[in-house]
């Protein structure tokens, strides 16, 4: 044992990281640790300005940002509640509150940021757990299908509009009509090769709630027996399956480019994308809402949003943050640094891309329209997991009807099991 | 000194020199399994951490309860015989809670499925053990060639010795990454390959999208990054193998054939035994692979045991669950290595 | 010598067939290096424009460095790639002397419980690292360790975010010992029977006599040891959330997390593997030797 904490010590002395406490510095500010997932390259940095921005608007507050992997983020974060270092703030990914606020790890964010502040924001950008407001998004993501104008005069199609997104019968049609004209192999890019379950649900939990269907039953909250492997849920089932078999969708796409170097007519993105889409479509880029299937258009709502730890020595410098964050001025200058979408009007209104007549207006208005959060339950992730497996399970033609019974099952027993114990009081705050 | 101070002192120094890897092996590897074995007792879960109660054998029965329903024709369309949908009677008695179909067969008239509670267990079981069955003997007899090969005293043979071991030196997670590229059906080298040396006549194969192909293609790759560690081996067995032997068999006529089956092979029957055991064990521990190529898709088809633990336990954040089939899975491993042992006990008797 | 051998016998045509399927067997072998090799300096559609002909694995039309550029621009791809370099080399260092001596311990010394020692060490090849990463997270989360706050150097509550966390759970190693040990075992009693009668103490056996005729063995094991530890990515994700600590193989799926340059990961892939591979050809007639001398023969 000797030897070892000999080389633990040397190790230490030669390598090892300062904790994640939060300590006075010697220009006086307290600082605060925040832990955020890696992005692309343009919204960290668009991140880090706003760091910049808030010290400089004070001068009680210092923030030391941290990057981590989004592929081990919640293990990070779990190691880190046991080993009690957890930073003070963290984005989190919206369905993943509820599993966090379970576990203890988030404080509650009433009281800390005004009701006036929370009450301009989107819906989806608050994340909400048994009556308790935990998180605040300053922008939000989403998905919309990119097409060429030219592509679809070529078949004669309509272009959709807010008011009469295309229906079921019209979107087959179209992709019907554009794989017969022989310029694509497979007209729409659904990103299927993306392995990650987060993907897949984002993506078509919203299709499925289109066609009637849903994750769980959202009265309820304790079950998805009949709303997962219903007869709108199976309709679902029956034709995302029928994308794959009639050639409109490859299974595996080689990489996300297929829009780009016109492989697809189509592609059923996220706003991220924009960018080098208008790049290689120029003018001829057409943004549209997503079809409605039968009960309304309807697109994920709520990203990664911001939370504070419950063991957070100082919520108010955190919140102090939050609420800077929160400003429209702020909220506008993210949208434009970073392409994401305001959540709140006041914010859509200051920002040059996403005012009325901006050039990515087409999205806020698609999310103030359509957007619906995911099922707060701290069972998501075997609800998300699930769901993933049956659809790739469909889409490599299983049953539709038993890979949504499967699911369901799997689903049911995994909200019993994750029960839904009472939200932890917050501490008291310390300062 | 006395005897007994002599074996109190070797004493002490076996402790001191075998103290700091058992230590380790303890505190790093035992005491962890222990505690993986603890929590499939519990409905321990990841993120909320203090949520574990004991919860007896619920984990253990989720995982490996069987059952069966039997069902008998139904008058159907064009007068084949139709049955009900098996998904639709254990979803509605109550004996069948929680069982969803495995495999099923006929007897006579009737359809008998399995049913399972957990049939993506059973599946990973088949699942892994058919790798290890394709893998095993692939990657062995692809390193004894390749030790041949080089052991043939060919020019530039140092050289090819270290190109054969290269990929053994490349990330599984990169050389995965490098393969799901080249096994693209659209895009894909080998698919291209293919289709030039028949002239054309083999269309493009979906390679890890269909059922049949993606656990063997898995297996090939697995196999072509492992062989060239099993072949250094060989090598080595190889030049323990006396040159008078050879010899020897070569004076009384003996074929190249019958030289490597009747010298090479019994001369390196210990060498073969510990490359078939090595291998076998990576085998059986299969994840990076699926992970990266096919989540274990199409259809479960290549999910493995060791991948049904991740994603039970870690993405679905049950880990009471995935420890449970960890720890399964390690007492299978554990009895058939028993097995195995008391078999080649009894064979050498 | 083997089967296919001894050149007197060899006929020319024979010679020849062996020859061309070596060197068949070698474009098989090496064919997914070179295309990550080509990949790494090209853009994604010049990727896609050669994938159908050789010119997938020949660096040949369009190429450029911007992917190299751009990984080594981006992300602090040199300090992870010195993280690893520490990792894995005190991992490998501080294992050869740990499992060593506990291999010598098992095959040569006299002590109660020797065998039972042995055949666990057996038992627990079988245990995937997998299989306990959860339950060894939870434990080293609440080990108490050295840390550094304010410049001075504290105890911290836990392992995380350290090096040392990514080396000392990984030093003593079943596997290791279980090969040190069946080579242990294969050297004459002779040599040490006759040191001890000189008057030699076990440890100085273990130095005088033991490692000098083992370093095959131990070759093998730092290959094996050190090819783990550098590909490692699962326990680094889990413990080590900053990135001061952060190992390569990490700070590449950074890279997959948001890019589908291939060109950048291909890029970022050769980084990793080249360096290793370069290791290897310097030193791969001592490693093949080595390999070939060691014990490993069952």
């Amino acid at each position: 044992m000797g030897k070892r904490c000999g080389i633990a010590a040397g190790l230490a002395l030669l390598f090892a990281l300062g904790g994640c406490s939060d300590q006075r510095r010697v220009d006086g500010r307290i600082d605060l640790s925040l832990w955020r997932h890696q992005a692309g390259d343009v919204e960290e940095s668009a991140g880090r300005y706003a760091i910049a921005r808030f010290e400089a608007s004070q001068s009680k507050w210092h923030i030391t940002p941290q990057s981590l992997p989004q592929g081990g983020y919640t293990q990070s974060i779990v190691a880190a509640s046991l080993a009690g270092q957890l930073p003070c703030l963290m984005t989190v990914d919206q369905p993943m509150v509820a599993s966090f606020v379970q576990a203890g790890h988030l404080r509650p964010l009433d009281g800390l940021i005004p009701a006036a502040v929370v009450a301009q924001l989107n819906p989806a950008a608050q994340g909400r757990y048994q009556g308790h407001l935990y998180s605040v998004g300053q922008f939000d993501a989403g998905l919309a299908i990119f097409t060429r104008r030219s592509a679809l005069d070529r078949i004669g199609a309509r272009i959709p509009t807010l008011d009469h997104p295309w229906s079921l019968a019209e979107f087959d049609d179209i992709l019907g009509k554009l794989k017969a004209t022989g310029a694509y192999k497979y007209p729409l890019d659904l990103a299927t090769r993306d392995p990650k379950a987060d993907w897949w649900t984002y993506a078509f939990t919203p299709m499925l709630q289109s066609f009637g269907g849903d994750l769980v039953d959202r009265a309820t909250m304790r079950n998805a027996d009949g709303a997962l492997n219903g007869p709108a849920a199976q309709r679902f089932g029956t034709w995302f399956q029928s994308l794959f078999v009639r050639g409109l969708v490859d299974r595996r796409e080689p990489d996300d480019r297929a829009f780009v170097t016109g492989r697809a007519a189509m592609a059923y993105t996220g706003n991220w994308w924009a960018p080098d889409y208008r790049k290689a479509a120029g003018d001829d880029l057409l943004i549209l809402p997503p079809p409605d299937f039968g009960r309304g258009t309807v697109i994920g709502g709520g990203s990664w949003q911001w939370a504070i730890s419950s063991t957070c020595a100082h919520p108010n410098g955190a919140a102090a943050f939050l609420r800077f964050l929160l400003r429209p001025d702020e909220i506008a200058r993210m949208a434009d640094d970073a392409g994401m979408i305001p959540v709140s009007e006041a914010g859509a209104a200051l920002s040059t891309d996403f005012r009325r007549g901006g050039k990515s207006r087409a999205f806020f208005d698609l999310m103030q329209r359509f957007a619906r959060q995911r099922p707060a339950t701290p069972a998501f992730s075997a609800i998300s997991n699930s769901f993933f497996f049956a659809l790739q399970n469909i889409a490599d033609g299983k049953d539709p009807h038993d890979a949504l019974d499967d699911a369901t099952d799997a689903v049911d027993q995994a909200i019993a099991d994750a029960g839904s114990t009472p939200a932890p009081q917050p501490g008291k705050v310390r300062e | 000194m006395t005897q007994s101070r002599k074996r109190a002192y070797g004493r002490r120094i076996a402790l001191l020199s075998s103290g700091p890897a058992l230590f380790g092996l303890t505190l790093f590897l035992i005491i962890p399994f222990l505690l993986a074995f603890a929590l499939t007792f519990t409905d321990q879960r990841l993120v909320a951490t203090d949520s574990g109660r004991f919860v007896g054998w619920r984990n253990y029965e989720r995982l490996l309860s069987i059952s069966y329903v039997v069902q008998d024709p139904q008058p159907g369309v064009q007068g084949k015989p139709a049955f009900a949908r098996v998904r639709d009677v254990t979803r509605a008695d109550p004996v069948h809670r929680g069982f969803r179909p495995f495999s099923d067969f006929s007897w006579g008239q009737k359809r008998v499925t399995i049913l399972a509670k957990d049939p993506v267990f059973l599946e990973s079981l088949l699942n892994t053990f058919g790798f290890a069955l394709m893998v095993v003997p692939l990657q062995c007899a692809m390193a004894l060639a390749l030790a041949l090969l080089v052991n043939a005293g060919l020019r530039g043979q140092t050289f090819l010795r270290a190109v054969y071991f290269s990929p053994v030196v490349m990330s599984m997670v990169v050389v995965s990454i490098v393969w799901t590229f080249l096994f693209d059906r659209d895009l894909g080298s080998i698919n291209k390959l293919l289709s030039l040396l028949s002239l054309g006549t083999i269309g493009p194969v979906n390679w890890l999208g269909g059922r049949a192909t993606a656990m063997p293609a898995i297996a090939l790759m697995s196999a072509w990054q492992g062989a060239g560690f099993q072949m250094l081996i060989f090598l080595a067995g190889l030049q323990g193998i006396s040159q008078e032997l050879y010899d020897a068999a070569r004076i009384d006529g003996a074929t190249a054939w019958q030289r490597f089956w009747n010298v090479t092979i019994p001369g390196l029957r210990q060498t073969i035994a510990f490359v078939l055991v090595v291998t076998a064990i990576a085998a059986l521990g299969l994840f990076t692979q699926v992970d990266v190529m096919t989540q274990g898709g199409p259809q479960n088809g290549t999910s493995t045991v060791m991948f049904h633990a991740i994603q039970r336990g870690v993405r679905e954040e049950n880990i009471a669950y995935g420890s449970t089939v960890a720890v399964v899975y390690f007492a299978i491993i554990t009895l058939l290595i028993l097995a195995q042992q008391a078999l080649q006990r009894r064979w050498s008797k | 010598m083997s089967v296919l051998s001894t050149g007197r016998h060899q006929s020319v045509s024979l010679r020849f067939a062996l020859y061309a399927l070596m060197l068949l067997l070698a474009l098989v072998f090496v064919f997914p290096f070179l295309f990550m090799l080509t990949a790494s300096f090209r853009t994604n559609e010049q990727i896609f424009a050669h994938s159908g002909s050789i010119g997938a694995f020949v660096p040949t039309g369009e190429l450029t460095t911007a992917n190299y550029a751009y990984v080594l621009g981006n992300g602090n791809i040199l300090h992870f790639f010195l993280n690893s370099v520490i990792i894995t080399t005190l991992t490998v260092g501080l294992g050869l002397i740990v499992n060593s001596l506990a291999a010598f311990s098992l095959a040569r010394l006299q002590w109660r419980g020797r065998e039972a020692v042995a055949s666990l060490l057996v038992v627990l090849l079988v245990i995937p690292f997998e299989a306990i990463s959860v339950p060894l997270m939870l434990l080293v989360a609440h080990l108490p360790g050295l840390g550094f706050e304010a410049g001075r150097l504290v105890l911290t509550r836990s392992w995380l975010n350290t090096l040392y966390v990514q080396i000392l759970p990984f030093v003593a190693n079943a596997f290791s010992i279980y090969l040190f040990y069946q080579f242990f075992r294969s050297i004459p009693k002779d040599f040490d029977e006759a040191a001890y009668i000189d008057g030699a103490t076990p440890l100085q056996v273990y130095r005088h006599v033991i490692v000098p005729s083992s370093k095959p063995v131990f070759a093998t094991v730092s290959i094996l040891q050190g090819l783990a530890m550098w590909n490692q990515y699962l326990w680094p994700v889990i413990t080590v959330p900053g990135e001061s600590a952060r190992p390569l193989m990490v700070g590449m799926q950074q890279f997959f997390g948001h890019t589908t340059e291939w060109g950048n990961v291909m890029a970022y892939a050769t980084i990793i593997t080249v360096p290793v591979l370069a290791a290897f050809v310097i030193f791969q007639r001592w490693f093949v030797r080595s390999v070939i001398g060691s014990g490993v023969k069952g």
